[in-house]
């Protein structure tokens, strides 16, 4: 399906390109000690999200689901899940800096997944994808990976401000980032929201694969339900206040970085498992 | 009035910091009783067209669109028969300037670049504050309304476009930026005063314009803690509660004449751990310093001492003086526009034409 006679991979790929610049928008003021224009921005932003939504939305009627089954199209859908919440999130709380952040996070994952060929390679479609509970299963996993994304932003802030604050930065970055307080209560409900979603996820999925069993894929398991313990755990610890701020916030990069690297176990099970309907995805 | 002529009959007395020292300047401190009697003055017996009082404590200027071309000798005659203001000073201490000169000067007073504290913001305030006056006196007319109105905007293109207000210069302002970088919203944050200098109260009373209420002062004479209670609105506790206080406390000012650590790492460690999700902020504004240094490598806990204070408000000024050039340069081309459209539009019988 083509739009205006363009691929989706055009709409995706000129999304991409409106990140890039709302990301070099605010990082020439930063650097240039200037204030940005928060709506300009925001538009920027904006019309990347809306491109993507396009280009999204013409691969999934192409394939007459939504589009979680390679690499490319994972990565694109963190970003694009990243983004959404950065629209909710940002404006709500007055952090225009995480627009540059979200940018800058949508800009370098959004570009590599259009860059590596080998991503968004045909796949055949799994049994199991064609069940709405799968479906629906993905599609909140992946999204909460963009929470986690968007965590892993709102830590890195806080660890930015917190350094610039113990060794008396006081200009550039550091006089605009929002406040400690600020990033530890927005770092606090990104993970329970993230946690949430997650836990969600694998209770729909359970509704599916506890009657097909067979469906169920090793690898993909126990890298997810890792991951899922992993920000459980965080979740409690940082509850029960039993971790500094600091580490906490530490520990969120960390994982979204590890949750990263669980998309190949995850993508490439479901790619090779051999109950497979043989529906190909032309890129 | 002819734009050549113009130039000359909106003008500008004027005496500021940069003139005159603080002896001089205080004598000029005009009350409000005073400010409206010089408006009438000005309007019944000089008999100018349009005028604005500028009265703050470091300037007092009169901005004056006059029938004809006037000069500084003929304006200051004028001033015989008033009696709040010695025209001496202003010979001795002031400065004159007609037509262009005078746009220009009041946009850069406006944008903070002839203020004491370059970049400050509390001087657009001001400059509005006169504008309001000499409108309810009816003294400010289609002229000058244009030129303050250009001169705000011109204020504001500064401050947004340009670093001339960018950090805090003021000790106070410098440790209510911090707290604001660390708590966010200053509302309810809790701060416990223990001893008091001239840095600590400038502090203090800048985070209670800040909005922060709840405040707790202690001192080693507990007649000198009740009457700053009192002063600040807080309460008094014994100097020796304030260990005590500490978990319960967001910002502590020290700033007492102990000789040694009155603040061990041990205390704080202590208090930490009965409010491990929050961090605490210790202004340390004592010499010799109350707070061990090693408490500022404590996770969640941000010292300051008073050089950092020092450091960060000469950092931030050397950062606004950068920028006077680039800012001046940039108000010229507003003013000069301004001016130009003004000599156009008042060419021939329009207001503020003789």
């Amino acid at each position: 399906m083509n739009f205006l006679n363009f691929d989706e991979r055009t709409f995706i790929g000129l999304g991409i390109l409106l990140y890039c610049g709302a990301f070099a928008y605010g990082l020439i003021p930063l650097i240039r000690k200037r204030k940005h224009r928060k709506l300009l921005m925001l538009s920027l932003v904006t019309g990347g999200l809306a491109l993507q939504t396009l280009g999204l939305y013409i691969r999934g009627m192409d394939l007459g689901r939504c589009p979680l089954g390679n690499p490319f199209e994972k990565v694109q859908f963190i970003v694009w899940s990243a983004i959404l919440l950065y629209m909710v999130v940002g404006p709500a709380f007055r952090m225009s800096l995480l627009g540059f952040f979200s940018s800058g996070l949508a800009a370098i994952l959004g570009a590599a997944s259009l860059l590596i060929e080998s991503w968004d390679q045909p796949y055949q479609r799994a049994a199991s994808a064609t069940s709405g509970w799968v479906e629906t299963h993905a599609a909140l996993a992946v999204f909460s990976y963009g929470i986690f994304g968007i965590l892993a932003l709102t830590s890195l802030m806080y660890l930015l401000q917190n350094h610039g604050l113990k060794r008396k930065r006081f200009t550039g970055l550091f006089s605009v980032l929002p406040s400690i307080v600020q990033l530890d209560q927005m770092n606090r409900r990104l993970l329970f929201t993230g946690v949430a979603v997650l836990t969600v996820s694998f209770a729909v999925g359970g509704v599916y694969y506890r009657s097909h069993l067979s469906d169920v894929e090793g690898a993909k398991l126990i890298t997810t339900v890792a991951l899922w313990l992993a920000y459980s755990g965080l979740f409690l610890l940082q509850r029960t206040n039993r971790l500094a701020a600091k580490k906490f916030a530490f520990s969120c990069i960390v994982l979204f970085l590890l949750a990263l690297i669980t998309l190949w176990p995850v993508t490439s099970s479901g790619m090779a498992n051999p109950d497979t309907t043989p529906t190909q995805m032309q890129p | 009035m002819q734009g050549k002529n113009h130039q000359a009959k909106i003008f500008l007395q004027g005496i500021s910091h940069q003139t005159a020292p603080l002896e001089v300047r205080e004598k000029l401190a005009l009350s409000k009783d005073q400010i409206g009697a010089l408006y009438q003055y000005l309007d019944d017996t000089v008999g100018l067209k349009e005028c604005l009082v500028l009265n703050t404590c470091n300037r007092i200027e009169i901005y004056g669109l006059a029938e004809e071309s006037v000069g500084s000798d003929w304006f200051l005659q004028q001033f015989d028969r008033f009696t709040h203001l010695d025209k001496d000073w202003f010979r001795d201490f002031g400065y004159w300037k007609s037509g262009f000169d005078t746009v220009h000067h009041l946009f850069e007073v406006a944008a903070g670049l002839d203020s004491q504290r370059i970049g400050e913001t509390e001087i657009f305030g001001q400059v509005k504050s006169s504008y309001v006056l000499g409108v309810q006196n009816k003294t400010v007319g289609p002229v000058l309304h244009k030129v303050l109105q250009k001169g705000f905007q011109a204020a504001k293109w500064a401050r947004t476009n340009t670093a001339i207000n960018r950090g805090q210069v003021s000790m106070g302002n410098v440790a209510v930026d911090l707290a604001r970088r660390i708590f966010g919203n200053l509302k309810d944050s809790r701060i416990l005063v223990a001893g008091m200098g001239e840095v600590g109260e400038m502090t203090v009373k800048a985070l209670i314009s800040r909005g922060v209420k709840n405040i707790t002062v202690s001192n080693r004479s507990p007649e000198k803690a009740v009457r700053m209670a009192d002063e600040f609105g807080g309460r008094a506790i014994p100097f020796t509660e304030c260990p005590n206080i500490l978990p319960e406390t967001d910002i502590m000012i020290t700033s007492t004449a102990a000789k040694k650590w009155i603040f061990t790492r041990q205390m704080i460690e202590k208090a930490l751990k009965r409010r491990p999700d929050k961090p605490l902020f210790l202004i340390d504004l004592a010499v010799p310093r109350d707070i061990e240094s090693e408490v500022g490598k404590l996770s969640g806990v941000y010292l300051y001492n008073l050089d950092d204070l020092a450091e960060i408000s000469n950092a931030n000024l050397k950062i606004r003086q950068g920028e006077v050039e680039a800012c001046r340069k940039a108000l010229s081309k507003r003013s000069a526009r301004l001016w130009k459209a003004l000599s156009s539009n008042h060419s021939g019988s329009q207001p503020g034409d003789g």
